[in-house]
């Protein structure tokens, strides 16, 4: 069961700005908790002036740093 | 109908000489296409400067329109005379094909060529005349579609001499082995690479001549679309995204947002993927019935830069979204842009160079390139 959707967008402001990296950080993280996040790309999230953004469980999150992504995703996990 | 003419050539060096002593031009206009090979006497740099002088002069003759007396009469005189021969003697093939099959072919002591027609070789019925001294025989012939013809220096003729053969394969040789190979349904890029490959084997991998094959095809043309940029008007979506789907031949959306436009109008699945092949352009997409799916500014910023680095024939390498962009461009022959105005408000913070940031002068200069390589383009803009 996964507990949570992760949509990185790969836009053009969002490439710009760091998407790949944050990308990086999510497949980075260990595999047991991979396995229970459904992790996706996007073309683009509307959020081009505060790229790069990502929507976690429908809620866009932008701008967004790598570190800030795993600590959102880390406190998802653990409730 | 009218068709295109493809064309496609390959050279080998003799073994052990870095140049070769075999010449092809070729041109592209708008309704025909000239191709000419030269071979010259012996081989390395002589052989080369020989059949390099004799292609580049009967080619720029030719394209002015000069009579064919006087382009033969021009690279007589003109050919720089072996000090050790006390000659300058080049082959010439010259052919000329229009758009509706209309072809004419000159031949100066090369081989005979070869006209494929329903995968049988046929030799062309040549017209013999003297001029300035020398044997020149001509023809013209109607061409139908799916024909191509092959002009082939001696050195293809000869394969085989010093290695698997004691006279060579022989123009019966190389016409057994191309009804052969045509008998495979392989393109044409691909039968005279394979042809030159044979050609190596029966030379034990040691050719003793240059060789050259050069070949053309009359076929029906390849049509692409490209939509790129999301229209100024909300209500020309489905206007533009319509369009796509009704056009022939092969299609691709550059874009984030118009894939998106495209994918809720038409009311398909759009699917990204993860993969960075190259780290500098984003990855594709899928959509259900479009042919590629890629991201927009920076994927068509790096697809000009591809284009603009171009040397035929070789097709630009690499799985990025840029370099398959231009591979579908590079491979059609007429291109039709449905490019959206509206101004991405997102794209104008980030600081690009103007001429890097705004869609419409990216596409001017990618039009610029195409029509450079003789594309037929068509633009809409929404």
């Amino acid at each position: 069961m996964k507990k949570c959707t992760v949509e990185i967008c790969v836009g053009t402001p969002c490439h710009l700005m760091g998407a790949q990296d944050l990308l990086s950080a999510v497949q980075s993280i260990s595999k047991a908790q991979l396995e229970l996040i459904h992790l996706k790309t996007v073309p683009c999230l509307k959020s081009c002036e505060n790229s790069p953004a990502v929507r976690i469980n429908g809620e866009i999150c932008a701008p967004m740093t790598p570190d800030e992504l795993i600590q959102k995703i880390t406190a998802l996990l653990e409730v | 109908m009218n068709f295109v003419v493809e064309n496609f050539y390959q050279s080998m060096s003799r073994y052990g000489e870095e140049l070769c002593g075999d010449h092809v031009e070729m041109i592209k206009k708008e309704d025909n296409s000239i191709m000419v090979l030269s071979d010259g006497l012996g081989s390395g740099v002589k052989a080369s400067i020989l059949a390099t002088l004799t292609s580049k002069i009967a080619i720029g003759l030719i394209e002015k329109g000069l009579p064919l007396e006087e382009i033969i009469e021009t690279i007589i005189e003109t050919l720089p005379i072996c000090q050790v021969r006390g000659m300058a003697y080049s082959t010439l093939a010259i052919l000329k094909i229009y758009n509706d099959g209309a072809a004419y072919l000159v031949e100066l002591d090369s081989p005979p060529a070869f006209l494929l027609r329903k995968r049988r070789i046929r030799q062309l019925e040549m017209k013999e005349k003297m001029i300035k001294g020398r044997l020149i025989k001509e023809a013209f012939f109607q061409m139908e579609k799916g024909d191509c013809i092959f002009i082939a220096s001696d050195g293809v003729l000869h394969a085989g001499i010093g290695g698997l053969m004691d006279f060579g394969l022989g123009w019966d040789g190389v016409t057994q082995h191309l009804e052969e190979l045509s008998a495979k349904k392989t393109s044409l890029k691909q039968m005279i690479e394979k042809m030159i490959k044979i050609c190596q084997a029966y030379y034990v991998m040691k050719p003793g001549d240059d060789f050259t094959i050069l070949g053309a095809q009359l076929r029906v043309p390849s049509y692409l679309t490209v939509m790129t940029g999301p229209p100024v008007e909300e209500a020309d979506d489905l206007v533009i995204a319509r369009k796509l789907i009704g056009v022939r031949g092969r299609k691709v959306i550059c874009g984030g947002t118009t894939a998106q436009i495209y994918a809720r109008e038409m009311d398909r699945e759009l699917e990204c993927t993860f993969d960075y092949v190259d780290p500098d352009i984003p990855p594709v997409s899928y959509i259900e019935g479009v042919d590629l799916v890629t991201e927009g500014l920076l994927t068509l910023n790096r697809t000009l830069q591809i284009l603009q680095d171009y040397r035929y024939p070789e097709m630009p390498l690499g799985e990025d979204g840029a370099s398959l962009l231009a591979r579908e461009l590079l491979k059609s022959d007429e291109i039709t842009m449905l490019v959206g105005r509206a101004v991405n408000e997102a794209h104008q913070n980030l600081n690009l160079p103007v001429d890097l940031g705004i869609r419409a002068q990216v596409i001017e200069r990618l039009i610029g390139y195409l029509e450079r390589l003789h594309k037929k383009l068509k633009i809409e803009w929404f």
